[in-house]
């Protein structure tokens, strides 16, 4: 775990570590739950983010293959023919844990949130009430993991993700995030340690998002979820730059929990 | 990078963001070189390279929207690029290679720390005779191999035969060190 004697020095270290992607799983979720919440940890990490990319930039060339344009070329040619796109920024990845800190929340939460979804549905509009109960994760389910983002100040819940595993699907509710000329941007900390887009959203109401194969690979408990709110854009963008109105920690539902899938939780951001 | 190639790539980058094929060749001309160096440095074979920088090149096609002048060098974030895209490939082959003693060697974690610090103060006092120079050279060229490469601590210790303490106190005693010499700067 992240030693924080001499606290200073120690986080300065820690966020050149995780901009170098030098860290191990579980210090690395903790310590991009400090980039979330501390903007001034967030700033160093940049710094170092920045400092490091030209180490790679200044990497003396090497010739490429002739074809190289001619590669690209096709390819760009067979994906505006319709060949699937990847909806998100990818970067480094790997398999990982570090669930620990989520299944502790989410013993406590599990009720409360299978209850507010529950809820939920109740109290839309019945118009509205067959579309969303088709949309519900079913309950309960050995695939299934959920988070509830709240905002930073403890106020009311801003998101609700329950994502099943077995289909790769992640089902939002979102609660009336007013964001001005701004949109609602979802993003999860994989075990990589990076936001990666998990796409706009409506600022209210259900959606499900189908996920690609590399993102269903970041939905690990003990990912951290994130919304963020972004200039409006027609491609999501590599990272955050908009506020961030809260996380949540993606945690796996405790099977034997009884009959509405007693389910699990996040903590806040 | 000197500014009038920066503000030229960047120039090229927000053309391509509005989908313009003819910016998007002429940025292909002036960067690939230099991005399928970072491929093959990571990657290290020459046909699986060519394979990331196509792949680059089409997340640069479909993300140009998400650089910003403002917030970065053009190049350094193309180069970003194909550097993720490379450990993205290294990752998903040694995925496919694992075996089970790869995995059993991945499960090494901090628990075996007590260890490893004892292993570290014992060689840290055999290379008593190496000179500060040596030693911080050597640190800072740790770090960039690490980040170039995408090594955490445990790969790093485990590439290069050391142990992990002896290369967490050696990178964050370099990181000190370059963080003094940003500041600086």
């Amino acid at each position: 775990m992240i030693d924080r004697v001499s606290l200073s020095e120690e986080r300065q270290t820690l966020a050149a570590e995780l901009a170098l992607g030098l860290l191990e799983r579980v210090e690395r979720l903790e310590a991009e739950r400090l980039r979330f919440e501390h903007a001034h940890f967030a700033d160093e990490v940049e710094r170092w983010e920045a400092h490091a990319a030209g180490w790679v930039a200044d990497l003396p060339p090497t010739e490429a293959p002739a074809s190289s344009w001619t590669r690209v070329e096709a390819a760009l040619g067979r994906q505006q023919l319709g060949e699937p796109m990847a909806p998100a920024p990818a970067q480094s990845s790997d398999p990982g844990q570090g669930w620990q800190f989520a299944a502790m929340a989410a013993s406590l939460a599990a009720v409360l949130f299978a209850g507010l979804w529950l809820t939920q549905s109740g109290d839309t509009d019945p118009a509205d009430e067959g579309l969303l109960r088709a949309e519900a994760p079913r309950f309960p389910t050995e695939t299934l993991s959920v988070a509830q983002i709240s905002g930073k100040d403890g106020a009311d819940w801003l998101v609700s993700a329950a994502y099943d595993e077995a289909e790769g699907t992640l089902y939002l509710r979102l609660n009336a995030i007013e964001g001005g000329d701004r949109v609602p941007e979802l993003w999860v900390i994989g075990p990589a340690g990076v936001p990666r887009s998990l796409g706009f959203a409506e600022e209210s109401g259900s959606q499900v998002i189908v996920l690609t194969p590399e993102l269903q690979q970041q939905m690990i408990a003990g990912s951290t979820l994130a919304v963020s709110l972004e200039e409006p854009a027609a491609q999501p963008s590599d990272a955050p730059a908009g506020p961030i109105l809260g996380t949540a920690v993606l945690a796996p539902l405790v099977a034997d929990a009884g009959p509405t899938g007693a389910a699990a939780g996040g903590a806040t951001g | 990078m000197n500014r009038g190639l920066a503000e030229d790539l960047a120039a090229e980058l927000e053309a391509v963001a509005l989908g313009d094929m003819e910016a998007m060749r002429r940025l292909h001309d002036a960067t690939c070189h230099k991005l399928f160096a970072v491929c093959l440095s990571i990657v290290n074979d020459r046909e699986a390279s060519q394979d990331v920088l196509q792949e680059v090149y089409i997340k640069v096609w479909n993300r140009a929207q998400g650089f910003d002048r403002a917030r970065g060098l053009p190049l350094a974030w193309l180069a970003m690029m194909a550097r993720n895209s490379a450990i993205d490939w290294l990752r998903a082959q040694s995925r496919q290679r694992r075996t089970s003693e790869q995995v059993a060697l991945e499960l090494i974690s901090d628990d075996g720390e007590p260890v490893d610090e004892q292993l570290a103060r014992q060689q840290q006092a055999a290379q008593a005779i190496n000179s500060m120079e040596e030693l911080d050279t050597a640190s800072h060229a740790m770090i960039h191999d690490a980040f170039i490469g995408g090594l955490s601590y445990s790969e790093v210790a485990e590439s290069r035969g050391m142990p992990l303490g002896t290369v967490k106190s050696r990178i964050r005693r370099g990181l000190l060190q370059m963080r003094q010499s940003m500041v600086s700067d």
